[in-house]
């Protein structure tokens, strides 16, 4: 039985020259070069935590949380959130591709 | 009055630094001296590159910061260099080292091929890291006076000339082992300090936050000031060249990326004890006359004399791990980029790291001398440095890698465009301000002047996608 848990992260996670179907004669000038969807995702991820953490002092910067400043409070969740989230990311990706469950 | 025990921890200290420079100084090749043969593994680099970016600045200038303005502006920086290294790791860890170059403009030099980058790069480096260095040699005369109690000058001068030596002997392979050493030393004292800190404050995770309020506090600073921090090192640390030159270094692309990912996260861990540290300080000293020695005021008065010796020599090696890496870059900058890719392209290898020896000594001297009388504010000379080389390097190395059309006039323009923005910005911003403007400007330029001119040609753009992997594994 396939593993589609196992199938969906290498898809996301890889891309080959074969995939592309590119040849010298065929190649696009214009545009970007592969970025692989897990890439693409913690890309978006930086973007969304750095918003988080100012966008709302942008419009209240005495915003407090339970008493503490809002950037007391988001900065190390959203730091720690994205280090470790790429850091298992990594592990994860590769731990499938050698063919963990 | 010298301290006798603390003294003889940091001469043993030096004594192990030198005697690892003297152990590699026979690695001369050209791969040997730049990138330690590109055989350095995930552990190894993630400490050693965790070390060289930690910097005296992250252990003086941060406690400093935190006593003074509250630690949300720290965290902007931390949250900001968390968000660079995982932008290196996506966008730029993998293809450098796949090119198997030695420096960043070596980069350059591969993308575009134009003697006017080739100039302009590394005098970017030069100008951004010399101030980047005064300011590390800064903090570790401060550490020396405060607890060796041996003089500014003479503590200064001791430190250049020590890690002079062992960077002219050993090059990449001797800073790569001693930065490892040192990250290894720089934990263990961040421990202690957290715990002596924690145990200060009865094992509370609250009570610094109720004792010295103005930890939380954001210091009433303008909002630029924060959001510029953070971009600042969210924009850096994808070009800083002594953080590149660990990439080469790696012994695979994926093992470059990993390393990159580790120190993301070992950096947010060593900020958040930063609370209880300067928590600490503002308890036993609110009214410090210089905050840079927050730090140094907890060590004196909560560590035993012994643990305060070791205390002293680790952050001397926080100062010394930074230095030697940017010493080696800058040395790289003249030797094998200005003078390898400009002056005389058909040097011989062995020319090249001979003058980049020489290189070493004669802007580690530089650097001892400007450092004998700096400018005061130590994180605001680095990150400008930083920032500086952020606003001119982000977008003609990110675009030059992952934008087909991407050319020569698009980076020349990018990179000119975005360092006289920065400095242009520098004076009519807040601090910090400036790179919220300079990098849409160089983005601007690199895009406008690409649209202009001719883009690349098919076969290059093939070309670029094999050698730089495009074609191969994404993640």
């Amino acid at each position: 039985m396939i593993n589609t848990n196992r199938y969906t992260w290498i898809v996301m996670a890889q891309h080959t020259k074969s995939e592309s179907g590119e040849t010298a004669s065929s190649v696009e000038t214009s545009g970007w070069f592969y970025l692989d969807p897990v890439s693409k995702l913690m890309v978006a991820g930086c973007i969304l935590g750095l918003l988080v953490v100012y966008v709302p002092v942008l419009y209240s910067a005495e915003l407090t949380v339970g008493d503490l400043p809002w950037m007391f409070v988001s900065k190390p969740i959203v730091g720690l959130g994205l280090a470790s989230s790429f850091v298992g990311a990594t592990y994860y990706v590769d731990f499938k591709r050698e063919g963990g469950d | 009055m010298v301290r006798v025990s603390e003294m003889a921890i940091v001469l043993c200290y030096f004594v192990l630094v030198l005697a690892i420079g003297l152990y590699f100084r026979n690695r001369r090749s050209a791969d040997e001296y730049w990138s330690a043969g590109g055989s350095i593994g995930t552990f190894v680099n993630s400490m050693a590159i965790f070390a060289a970016f930690a910097s005296g600045g992250t252990f003086l200038g941060a406690i400093g910061i935190v006593y003074a303005l509250g630690v949300p502006l720290w965290w902007a920086a931390a949250v900001g260099s968390v968000v660079g290294f995982l932008v290196a790791a996506i966008f730029v860890a993998k293809p450098l080292r796949r090119l198997e170059q030695h420096t960043l403009p070596d980069i350059f030099d591969y993308l575009y091929a134009d003697s006017r980058i080739n100039l302009i790069a590394p005098a970017i480096i030069l100008v951004g890291y010399f101030m980047y260095m005064v300011a590390q040699l800064r903090a570790g005369g401060l550490v020396s006076d405060y607890l060796l109690g041996i003089g500014y000058l003479p503590a200064v001068t001791a430190i250049g000339l020590v890690f002079i030596a062992y960077v002219a002997l050993g090059g990449m392979w001797a800073i790569t082992v001693t930065d490892f050493l040192q990250g290894v030393l720089m934990w263990g004292l961040l421990a202690v300090i957290w715990l002596i800190s924690f145990d200060y404050f009865g094992y509370s995770m609250s009570a610094p936050l109720s004792e010295a309020p103005r930890v939380a506090g954001t210091g009433g600073l303008e909002m630029q000031t924060y959001i510029g921090f953070a971009l600042i090192w969210a924009f850096a640390v994808a070009v800083l060249p002594h953080i590149a030159m660990r990439a080469f270094s790696a012994k695979s692309p994926e093992s470059a990326k990993r390393a990159y990912a580790w120190v993301a996260l070992m950096y947010i861990l060593v900020t958040l004890p930063f609370v209880h540290i300067a928590g600490a300080a503002i308890s036993i000293d609110p009214e410090l006359a210089e905050a840079d020695y927050a730090l140094l005021l907890v060590m004196e008065s909560i560590l035993p004399e012994l643990v305060a010796g070791f205390a002293a020599a680790t952050i001397l090696a926080a100062v010394m791990s930074s230095t030697d890496a940017l010493l080696l870059a800058m040395a790289a900058a003249v030797s094998n980029d200005l003078y390898g890719n400009l002056v005389d392209t058909d040097a011989s290898e062995e020319r090249i790291v001979n003058m980049g020896t020489v290189a070493v000594v004669v802007i580690g001297l530089l650097g001892i001398i400007a450092a004998w009388n700096p400018p005061t504010y130590l994180v605001e000379l680095y990150t400008d440095g930083t920032g500086l080389m952020a606003a001119a390097f982000f977008f003609p190395l990110v675009l030059g890698i992952w934008w087909k059309p991407m050319n020569r006039y698009g980076a020349t323009t990018g990179m000119v465009g975005g360092a006289l923005a920065y400095a242009v910005a520098y004076f009519y911003t807040p601090m910090f301000g400036a790179i919220i403007y300079a990098v849409p400007v160089s983005l601007v330029c690199c895009v406008v002047a690409t649209w202009l001119t001719d883009a690349r040609s098919a076969e290059r753009i093939e070309q670029l996608s094999d050698e730089l992997g495009h074609d191969r594994f994404g993640w």
